[in-house]
């Protein structure tokens, strides 16, 4: 992931416009990625933005760091775009519900395209279990493993503390994970000590494949 | 990155979870590579463990919704705009009004004026108050005790007196935006006699008037159409302002400043009617309604363009709406 450099950040506090657009040409397309997992109305988006970084420009020289300033983005745009979207639907009559979000993180499909045949079976897994996560943990899970925040900036952009940042990342990488467990053939990526288990695996994968021959009879 | 942490015990998800593990795997250098071969090589029994986890972080790739590039060229150059605007709002130009006149304006108070004032908040109102709230949506029309009538924008809110008989002036405490018929007193219910508006830090003086109030952001703005009004701000010791028509006084909280224009001032009541009919509109006119009430910088490059005149009927309802007219108009 990208990352501003110091001297623009510098300029950029110091009322270069040259500097800003560098900027926001870095994260106009990360803060739209993420906004489209909380809502495809694109327009809502756009104005989220928008706002965000007019308010940033106003304010940049409280700004103290760059590590700041990404956790700042992400905060006030995720505050910005919820609350639109709230306002958005309770025009079109909806029930109010501020509680009310969703967070669409999908599996790349372009990786399952290009994945070697033995691991379609696993990323298919994957994609399910990430069903099976609550939007909170989705959105844990991206900006832990997309945007490659550590837990101090994801708990400040979630709005929980340190430590519940902590258990809802071990929760949702454990359902992740446990889609594993669940599988008959654990494929790849042994190594010698893990064959004794590959093996045990193995003859409980045939004796799947001996019930799928009673059933043909 | 510091390793200070005992990974001996670690389980395949604890090496998912943890930070310096992460930034190995997704952006591997030379220093972090050799500290994990060095602490694989003393422990391991951890190999499948370290395995694990690292396809298990590799395979999680997402799929992403990224803009395109044009899309991102035309969302900065909208927002170079609106910072430069809110640059502009930060430092106004400061126009001090001249020395203060006497009131001949109220001779002229039977006229019929139309003002657009925005305001900040409502202030408070004392005892027996009645309170009409707009709609949610669209304009609502009220009439007022003394038969004047008030169109009430989206969200806005006026109070006033229930008994405005004993009351020595009309007056009206107003939130939101607001468009005034006001009958000259004259003509009008037997006691009262002035008209007042209060607006927030604002106090607006007006004797058979018609006019038009909106609340929005930090600024206090007054557009009269015709007719003379007096308009004075709590803060401001250079009071009151004496406003033609045609004049426009904005008046930023924050800063504490004025400016002082003149403008088309048909436009800045345009949004009361479902469909406003105006006359004679130069795109330039346009261009400075569109800054002082969406806020956006708008620079019409060609001359003859700028000062070219459009007539027909209006729809305001946003910004949105106004926009879509004006691009089906000129094309």
């Amino acid at each position: 992931m990208q990352h501003i450099d110091p001297a623009v950040w510098e300029a950029c506090k110091a009322g270069d416009k040259g500097a800003y657009a560098a900027i926001y040409r870095l994260y106009y397309p990360r803060l739209y990625n993420y906004g489209y997992k909380l809502t495809d109305n694109v327009v809502l988006i756009e104005d989220s933005i928008q706002e965000i970084f007019v308010r940033f420009w106003i304010n940049r020289e409280q700004l103290n760091a760059i590590r700041e300033f990404r956790s700042y983005l992400f905060v006030s745009f995720r505050h910005c775009l919820l609350r639109l979207l709230s306002q958005h639907r309770q025009q079109q009559g909806d029930l109010p519900d501020e509680e009310q979000y969703v967070f669409a993180l999908e599996m790349s499909a372009e990786q399952q395209r290009l994945a070697k045949e033995e691991e379609h079976e696993q990323l298919r897994t994957l994609r399910s279990a990430m069903d099976h996560l609550t939007p909170r943990q989705r959105e844990a899970i991206f900006f832990r493993f997309y945007e490659n925040m550590d837990y101090d900036e994801i708990a400040a952009i979630l709005q929980i503390s340190v430590k519940a940042t902590y258990k809802l990342m071990a929760r949702a990488i454990e359902v992740l994970r446990s889609a594993y467990h669940t599988m008959p053939l654990v494929p790849a990526l042994m190594t010698l000590a893990t064959l004794a288990t590959a093996l045990g695996s193995l003859q409980l994968s045939m004796a799947i494949m001996d019930t799928g021959i009673i059933y043909k009879c | 990155m510091e390793y200070s942490k005992d990974y001996s015990s670690y389980t395949t998800n604890d090496f998912i979870a943890d930070d310096a593990f992460l930034q190995w795997v997704r952006s591997p250098d030379t220093a972090s590579d050799a500290w994990w071969q060095t602490w694989l090589t003393a422990h391991p029994h951890k190999q499948q463990q370290v395995d694990e986890a690292r396809a298990f972080i590799i395979q999680l790739q997402f799929a992403e919704q990224l803009p395109d590039q044009d899309a991102v060229n035309a969302s900065l150059a909208h927002s170079l705009l609106r910072i430069e605007a809110a640059e502009r709002a930060a430092v106004p130009e400061v126009k001090q009004r001249p020395v203060r006149k006497l009131y001949w304006w109220a001779a002229a108070a039977a006229l019929i004026a139309g003002i657009m004032i925005t305001v900040k908040y409502l202030l408070p109102a004392s005892p027996e108050m009645i309170k009409i709230s707009g709609y949610a949506q669209g304009v609502r029309t009220v009439k007022l005790p003394d038969n004047s009538m008030v169109r009430l924008n989206a969200g806005a809110a006026l109070s006033y007196r229930k008994d405005w008989t004993s009351a020595t002036n009309r007056e009206i405490w107003l939130q939101g935006e607001a468009f005034f018929d006001i009958k000259p007193s004259a003509t009008a219910m037997r006691a009262a006699k002035g008209f007042v508006v209060h607006s927030g830090n604002a106090l607006i003086d007006v004797l058979g008037t018609s006019f038009n109030v909106r609340e929005g952001g930090a600024f206090t703005t007054v557009t009269l159409n015709t007719g003379k009004i007096r308009l004075s701000f709590n803060d401001l010791p250079d009071n009151p302002f004496i406003l033609n028509p045609g004049d426009f006084v904005q008046y930023q909280t924050t800063s504490n400043k004025i400016i002082r224009k003149k403008v088309n001032p048909a436009l800045y009541a345009v949004w009361k009617e479902e469909r406003q009919y105006l006359e004679k509109i130069t795109l330039q006119e346009l261009a400075w309604y569109i800054e002082d009430t969406y806020n956006y910088r708008v620079k019409i490059t060609d001359e003859q363009l700028a000062a070219q005149q459009l007539s027909g009927s209006l729809q305001v309802r946003d910004e949105t709406s106004l926009l879509e007219t004006l691009s089906l108009h000129s094309s």
